[in-house]
């Protein structure tokens, strides 16, 4: 750590020496709400490979030769504005980039507005990176906009099944993408059992994608890092934004709090499935609550010159209630504080509160029968950031972080009757993380971002630690007084891209990263459910570990409207784990008796064309992969599919823009079926006829694939106000893609076995209002 | 854990109504293997033995029995007696006495190679008069009836392990997925009291069998039902093996107890 250290400041200072240099910085913001704008590039006219970007908070510090400059200002979607600088001391430029005026000119603007190559000559690689806006147009099911889905459109993402938003990054498992909403890790990201996510669009800023080359700031899950920003909020005016759709309506207020100081966005979102189904004549379906809200709110305030602060929230909710017979409800909480500090024009500091919640809980029965179980898993963290721009070609980030987690696994609590209250241990565990990272231009045609993680997982008492035998029953427990540590974990992550341009239009990427993963989830259900529980790593737990290096290769073509992205990537895992036949994942202090642990292995390669301008925009993707798993005590210890293995997968996204109230879009997804373990025999057991299995994972459920469309129709817009009315279709030619297939006794003759398959929806239309007061 | 199959169940109807259809699926043909279903009744002191060998999945089922194995029992004492086949695949002993706490080992031959399994014969749970409670309304609103209860004192100290087994009228209800499985973690030394979910009427009989089990077999019933049960698990496999040279089947050794009622206004 500290032989990197000196190393990256060796790699700083040696340019520093040369000559007479002066730094300019300040901030980059949305002129029309005031917003930061992240990743605006600055580059200065004449000088090849030497810029800067803004940070996620909109901020930028460039050092150059004294001098004189022309320093230009672009960001995806705004006008470049140029600044002529004379340059003798440091100095604060803060400009705000202004929306093309002419809506019928955006996309004339936009090809000159931005740095229109910067997928070529960037270091990062695999970033996906969209805004709510751009990909508004998508279809989706029940016309919900949903970032999440969307992202299951470009390569190496794959869908966790039939209209989840749950997903898998590059043959990982769905517990391996780090979810973080403002800095807050959101652990169970979905609603009405994963076919929602629990981002509302309305509230979001942004969403980043990082698959391979993780930067060293990022920890703690082993496949990616989903990162989330919800909105500033305007600090010009006052705005409102909402939607009435199918399933839910969304309303978004943002203002200032004091102009160009300040501002606030709040914005909730509610479903009402229940309302219509108080409508139905149904008795059973009367008494149902079956409901989920959003509420995301974030203020931010500046403090003088130097000094910002922000707080956001997040609250959600699922709950489901059929009569007084049961309640079912889940949901998360976060909260973020943030500090932003300018130590100086080339120090950039910010450290962050944060605190995640994530608990569910049912209740079933009534009277003195009733019983109930609660779980829950809750997060604070305190992070320190800091960013120094050590001169044109070096900008280095490092930081620490301590997260301190505390697992309520369950507890069943009963008023009386036949259950005796149980309560599981509570677990506590600190995961801290340091790292150091640098991002370095050598010459004109070298990138190079290299850094590396220390982290450390310290899992600690008050509780009991088990030991098992091979067979996982109980040999031993070992009780463990408060803060006392059972069993420390710890790693070197070391982090590396690198890009090589070749000419304007081409280039060559190469990144490669290590990832630890202390915490778990444990799930032995098709479908994720928020039951699914979150362990440490612990005395028989090992951290998982993730190893991935990926080529790439990106072309532009005709002057940059298509983009080609190739990559090949090889990805190895270890310490994986899977469960014991008739693993008892319940209300089991003894869990890790059940479990089993084996490694992995994915490879694959992911190709994707872009056409970014003109009226009609998209993309084709399409990955071949594998992911492959092996267990000593699972398929004899041969290698078999992960369930996620989809050898071919396809998505076509297009989207029209008709006339300027008119735009289409549709998408197309194939995808190889998942891997499945189906019988190949049958025997009797008391009269019941029992499916006989031999490989695991040895079939295939059928292909998936499915039509999706859409049509925005943008009414007539006013100055102070503009509205759009969503129509699509979700499964346009009706596909009966399978969700499960089950197998059961002939009904006409009980000797004789039938597989059944069950599809979850057929073409599924949809409607959705949005409008916006500005 | 079933709410939770309930829940998803109503609201993916709620979602979509969703359809399902009989569909062809190809499997491969494994290799037979054997199948031993071994019974020791304690309380009427009989052993049954029942080998036969896998068929193809989607064939018309065939026992494929096996009527040249020989079978032996083995108490804890290490004395081994002979289960004569009586024919269908089945073996026989009757008047076999039990004694309480002893383990119990089944051994069968067949082509040169020995299938073992073992089973303790637990302490006794006493079936006492089951009861009744009327419901208007069913639990999701369809018609009521009268729920019944078995019920037994579990005695105290973990440990103890049962399945429950019933009849209503003349049918027998002791198919897997029938079986009603607890243990005592949750619930160790209460009155227990644990309904059937069906609705029964006036003038119906039903009785209960309870059969206190060896945690082994409780662990394989369990995942049994879970097979048979066509539950949705990621990765289904075959219940653990109980006989050596994984043969499947079980061995449960158990002592039971029956009570019944007939049900009045």
């Amino acid at each position: 750590m500290k032989l990197l250290f000196t190393l990256v400041l060796i790699a700083c200072s040696v340019q520093i020496s040369f000559s007479q240099t002066a730094t300019i910085s300040g901030s980059v913001k949305d002129a029309t709400n005031g917003e930061d704008i992240f990743g605006a590039i600055i580059t200065v006219e004449g000088l090849n490979n030497v810029g800067a970007k803004t940070n996620a908070y909109g901020f930028y510090s460039l050092t150059l030769d004294t001098g004189t400059y022309i320093i230009l200002y672009r960001s995806y979607g705004f006008d470049t504005q140029e600044k002529t600088v004379h340059l003798t001391e440091n100095m604060t430029i803060s400009v705000e980039l202004t929306v093309p005026k002419d809506v019928q000119e955006i996309q004339e603007v936009k090809v000159s507005a931005v740095k229109e190559n910067e997928n070529i000559t960037s270091s990062g690689m695999a970033v996906t990176t969209f805004d709510p806006k751009s990909i508004e147009t998508i279809p989706v099911i029940f016309g919900e906009k949903d970032i999440m889905k969307t992202l299951q459109l470009t390569p190496g993402v794959k869908s966790a099944g039939e209209g989840n938003s749950g997903f898998y990054v590059r043959g990982g498992g769905s517990d391996q993408n780090l979810v973080l909403l403002d800095e807050a890790p959101v652990y169970n990201a979905s609603h009405l059992l994963g076919f929602f996510s629990v981002f509302n669009s309305d509230a979001i800023k942004d969403v980043s994608l990082y698959k391979s080359g993780i930067p060293a700031e990022y920890g703690g899950r082993a496949s990616s890092v989903m990162d989330v920003k919800m909105k500033d909020g305007n600090n010009k005016k006052f705005g409102a934004t909402g939607g009435i759709g199918l399933i839910s309506s969304r309303l978004s207020l943002e203002g200032p709090i004091v102009k160009d100081k300040g501002s606030f966005m709040i914005s909730g979102r509610r479903s009402y499935l229940d309302l219509f189904l108080n409508l139905s004549n149904r008795d059973e379906l009367k008494n149902t609550k079956l409901y989920f809200y959003d509420l995301n709110l974030k203020a931010n305030y500046k403090i003088g010159e130097k000094d910002r602060i922000f707080l956001s929230g997040y609250f959600g909710r699922d709950n489901f209630e059929l009569a007084d017979l049961f309640g079912f409800g889940w949901g998360n909480a976060t909260g973020t504080l943030r500090w932003n500090h300018i130590i100086n024009e080339k120090m950039f500091s910010n450290t962050s509160v944060v605190f995640s919640n994530f608990d569910y809980k049912f209740e079933i029965g009534s009277g003195e029968d009733a019983f109930g179980v609660k779980s829950s898993i809750q997060d604070w963290n305190l992070k320190q950031d800091f960013s120094f721009y050590a001169n044109q070609k070096n900008t280095v980030k490092f930081g620490f972080n301590a997260l301190y987690h505390t697992f309520k696994p369950g507890a069943l609590s009963a008023s009386s009757g036949s259950f005796n209250e149980i309560r599981l241990d509570n677990k506590y565990a600190l995961e801290v993380g340091a790292y150091i990272q640098n991002d370095q231009k050598i010459g004109n045609r070298f990138n190079l971002m290299y850094g590396l993680r220390y982290s450390g997982f310290d899992y600690m008492g008050s509780g009991k630690a088990y030991e098992f035998d091979e067979d996982g029953n109980k040999t031993s427990e070992t009780s463990y007084s408060s803060g006392q540590t059972i069993a420390y974990h710890q790693g070197l992550e070391p982090r590396l891209s690198m890009s090589y341009v070749l000419t304007e239009k081409n280039s060559i990427k190469l990144g490669y990263n290590r990832n630890f993963q202390y915490l778990h989830q444990l799930s032995n259900s098709t479908t994720n459910s928020p039951t699914d529980s979150w362990v440490p790593s612990s005395n028989n737990i090992k951290p998982q570990i993730a190893d991935q290096i990926a080529l790439g290769y990106y072309q532009n073509l005709k002057v940059n409207t298509y983009s080609i992205t190739t990559e090949i990537y090889y990805k190895n895992l270890q310490n994986q784990i899977d469960y014991k036949n008739g693993a008892n994942l319940f209300l089991n202090n003894e869990v890790e008796g059940d479990l089993v642990y084996g490694k992995g292995r994915t490879y694959g390669l992911e190709i994707q064309i872009q056409k970014k301008k003109g009226d009609f925009t998209g993309w084709i993707s399409y990955t071949l992969s594998r992911s492959l798993r092996t267990f000593d005590k699972i398929n004899e210890g041969k290698e078999f599919s992960a369930r996620q293995d989809r050898i071919h997968d396809i998505s076509v996204v297009l989207m029209y823009k008709i006339n300027k109230s008119l735009s289409f879009a549709s998408s197309f997804i194939y995808y190889t079926g998942n891997a499945v373990t189906f019988p190949s025999g049958k025997y009797e057991v008391n009269g019941t006829q029992i499916p006989y299995y031999t490989e695991r994972n040895g079939y295939r459920m059928p292909d998936y694939h499915r039509l999706d469309l859409g049509l925005t129709w943008y009414m007539k817009e006013r100055k102070k106000f503009e509205h759009s009315l969503n129509i699509s279709v979700y499964n346009a030619y009706a596909r009966e893609n399978a969700y499960t297939i089950t197998f059961q006794e002939n009904p006409e003759n009980p000797n004789e076995t039938q597989a059944v398959q069950t599809t979850l929806f057929k073409a599924v239309p949809s409607i959705t209002y949005n409008f916006n007061l500005k | 854990m079933k709410t939770f199959k309930l829940l998803i169940a109503l609201s993916l109807i709620l979602v979509a109504g969703s359809c399902q259809k009989v569909i062809d699926v190809d499997l491969n043909d494994a290799d037979p293997k054997i199948v031993i279903e071994a019974n020791f009744n304690g309380t009427d002191s009989t052993v049954i033995v029942n080998v036969s060998y896998t068929s193809s999945f989607f064939d018309e089922f065939n026992q494929n029995n096996v009527n040249n194995a020989v079978v032996t029992i083995t108490d804890g004492n290490g004395i081994s007696t002979g289960i004569p086949l009586t024919g269908n695949g089945i073996y026989e002993l009757q008047n076999y006495l039990p004694t309480q706490g002893m383990t119990y080992t089944i051994d069968v031959i067949h082509d040169g190679t020995t299938y073992s399994a073992t089973s303790k014969l637990n302490t006794p749970l006493t079936m006492l008069e089951p009861t009744t409670e009327f419901y208007e309304q069913g639990f999701f609103g369809e018609e009521g009836g009268y729920l019944v209860f078995f019920t037994f004192n579990d005695p105290v100290g973990l440990g103890n392990y049962y399945n429950v087994i019933y009849r209503a009228n003349d049918t027998l209800y002791n198919k897997v997925q029938d079986f009603v499985l607890g243990d005592d973690a949750l619930t160790d030394g209460n009155f227990i009291e644990r309904p059937v979910f069906d609705y029964f009427e006036v003038g119906d009989s039903i009785s209960f069998e309870i059969q206190a089990i060896d945690k082994r077999v409780y662990d394989y019933y369990t995942e049994l039902q879970t097979i048979a049960g066509g539950q949705s698990s990621a990765a289904p496999a075959n219940p653990y093996f109980f006989w050596s040279n994984q043969g499947l089947g079980y061995f449960s050794a158990y002592y039971s107890s029956e009570n019944g009622i007939k049900i009045v206004e």
